[in-house]
């Protein structure tokens, strides 16, 4: 401990008590913080939140995925899949999660998502022409995808819009 | 009990909590990187459903608009470098953690929340209320030029780095619980980390192909999981064993990185969270005794020389 003089001031000056009772706030919030950090474990995964999180993150098991993207298609028709920064943030999860709930919302979110979406991809690639957006929830085998280049067990496309021009 | 409090008495380098102050305010200095994905995500957050979630959400803490966002990242580029730096740490520093909480929670509106970001948020408000600019800091050049004494190691700076720990196996434990609740022992003993491997090269672009590698040795797979969800949820045993202390910590930090090589997740502030933990009290101890014995041989061969 650092030294202290008769007023109670410590090598730096700074006033110091240090006793049972001016512990018993460090204790409460110490162990507070602990039992908040740990306790909402107990409660449904889908409460989850911020900074507190009930840990979802790879609990449940997983056997064939549905999954939601967005497809941007050139004039060829040729798709490529959208980079997550032009659906809704750089954070890959958060903008698959915009699209999963735009699509659980139903297929008027889904066109709102698309056209929202429509808007940045236009404004990055003005001049492109017949350049249009879709919004995809497919359900796949991961193992055999990757095994046998499977396609999506179900596919439904759910919303679909065009960049730059009104749909 | 004894073998749990023992560490948290032990005294410390003023040096080693400063370290933490570096690298965690390093990255809540928003000034070099308030990028494009952030704005992005303001415009978009102001045109769609956006939901405020948590503490933040139940006090109805509004979301702020772009030109908003805009002005709560300056004033965080300016709170945290000045803890940065440590210049008035004891009254930034609690504001630049407050600020950068709240820069924190806009994106888990989304309906997604960051888990990466968790641990990170609240290190930082852990660290702001911290001795941590006692040393390496303009408050102690400061208090140095008004004859103060130098800070020494005192037990004072160890409760920061214990504390980090301690929310480090705490919140880990509470993942491994949280899988064993929802999933049971099925989670390790199943298939099931053999998809996650795969689904992941779905939605996003893991750095390498060792997750389809892996995917091809089911009891691999299994080992491997049963492996994670052992350290997961005996990590907090480690708070009570200094041996087992040094086999979690590393390994939760290998976890972390086997995550983003084989899933492509990146929770880069855990990296930071996991820089704190690095030995720096004893690393600064072997680094001070290598200059003072370089000294004097130094002057020693000037004096003779």
């Amino acid at each position: 401990m650092a030294a202290q003089d008769r007023r109670g001031l410590s090598e730096y000056g700074v006033s110091v008590r240090d006793d049972g009772y001016a512990r018993w706030p460090g204790y409460v919030v110490g162990v507070g913080v602990v039992l908040l950090t740990a306790l909402p474990v107990f409660r449904s995964a889908r409460a989850d939140s911020f900074p507190l999180s009930t840990y979802p993150m790879f609990a449940r098991k997983i056997d064939k995925p549905y999954l939601s993207f967005v497809e941007r298609l050139d004039d060829k028709q040729r798709a490529r899949r959208l980079d997550p920064e032009l659906v809704a943030s750089d954070e890959v999860m958060q903008s698959y999660r915009t699209i999963k709930r735009a699509v659980r919302q139903g297929p008027e979110a889904a066109e709102d998502l698309c056209r929202s979406i429509a808007r940045r991809v236009s404004k990055r690639e003005r001049g492109k022409k017949d350049v249009r957006l879709r919004i995809v929830r497919a359900r796949f085998d991961p193992v055999a995808y990757f095994v046998s280049d499977a396609e999506p067990d179900e596919r439904e496309v759910i919303a679909s819009c065009t960049v730059g021009r009104k749909p | 009990m004894k073998a749990f409090l023992e560490p948290w008495l032990k005294p410390s380098d003023p040096r080693a909590v400063a370290i933490c102050r570096w690298i965690l305010f390093w990255f809540a200095w928003p000034g070099f990187r308030f990028g494009r994905g952030h704005a992005a995500y303001a415009e978009f957050a102001a045109s769609t459903g956006w939901q405020g979630v948590g503490l933040l959400g139940m006090l109805h803490v509004p979301l702020a608009g772009p030109s908003g966002q805009a002005a709560i990242a300056a004033a965080l580029t300016i709170t945290a470098g000045l803890a940065l730096v440590g210049l008035g740490y004891r009254f930034v520093a609690p504001v630049a953690a407050l600020l950068k909480l709240y820069i924190a929670w806009i994106p888990q509106g989304s309906g997604k929340i960051n888990h990466g970001g968790l641990l990170y948020t609240l290190v930082l408000v852990v660290i702001a209320f911290s001795p941590a600019a006692d040393a390496w800091s303009l408050d102690a050049v400061i208090r140095r030029l008004r004859g103060r004494p130098r800070a020494e190691r005192r037990m004072e700076y160890t409760w920061p780095i214990r504390f980090i720990a301690l929310m480090v196996v705490t919140m880990y434990g509470a993942a491994g619980l949280s899988k064993l609740i929802h999933s049971g022992l099925g989670w390790a003993l199943s298939d099931n980390l053999r998809n996650l491997l795969l689904w992941h090269h779905f939605i996003t672009k893991p750095p390498t192909m060792l997750g389809v590698f892996l995917a091809d040795y089911p009891t691999l797979c299994r080992a491997l999981a049963f492996g994670a969800l052992w350290l997961e949820v005996t990590g907090p045993l480690a708070l009570f064993n200094r041996t087992y202390y040094r086999l979690v910590i590393p390994g939760l930090a290998s976890l972390q990185l086997m995550i983003w090589v084989t899933l492509g997740v990146m929770f880069k502030e855990m990296i930071l969270v996991f820089a704190c933990l690095l030995p720096w009290d004893t690393w600064l101890t072997h680094a001070d005794r290598w200059v003072a014995s370089a000294l004097a041989a130094w002057r020693r061969k000037t004096a003779a020389g």
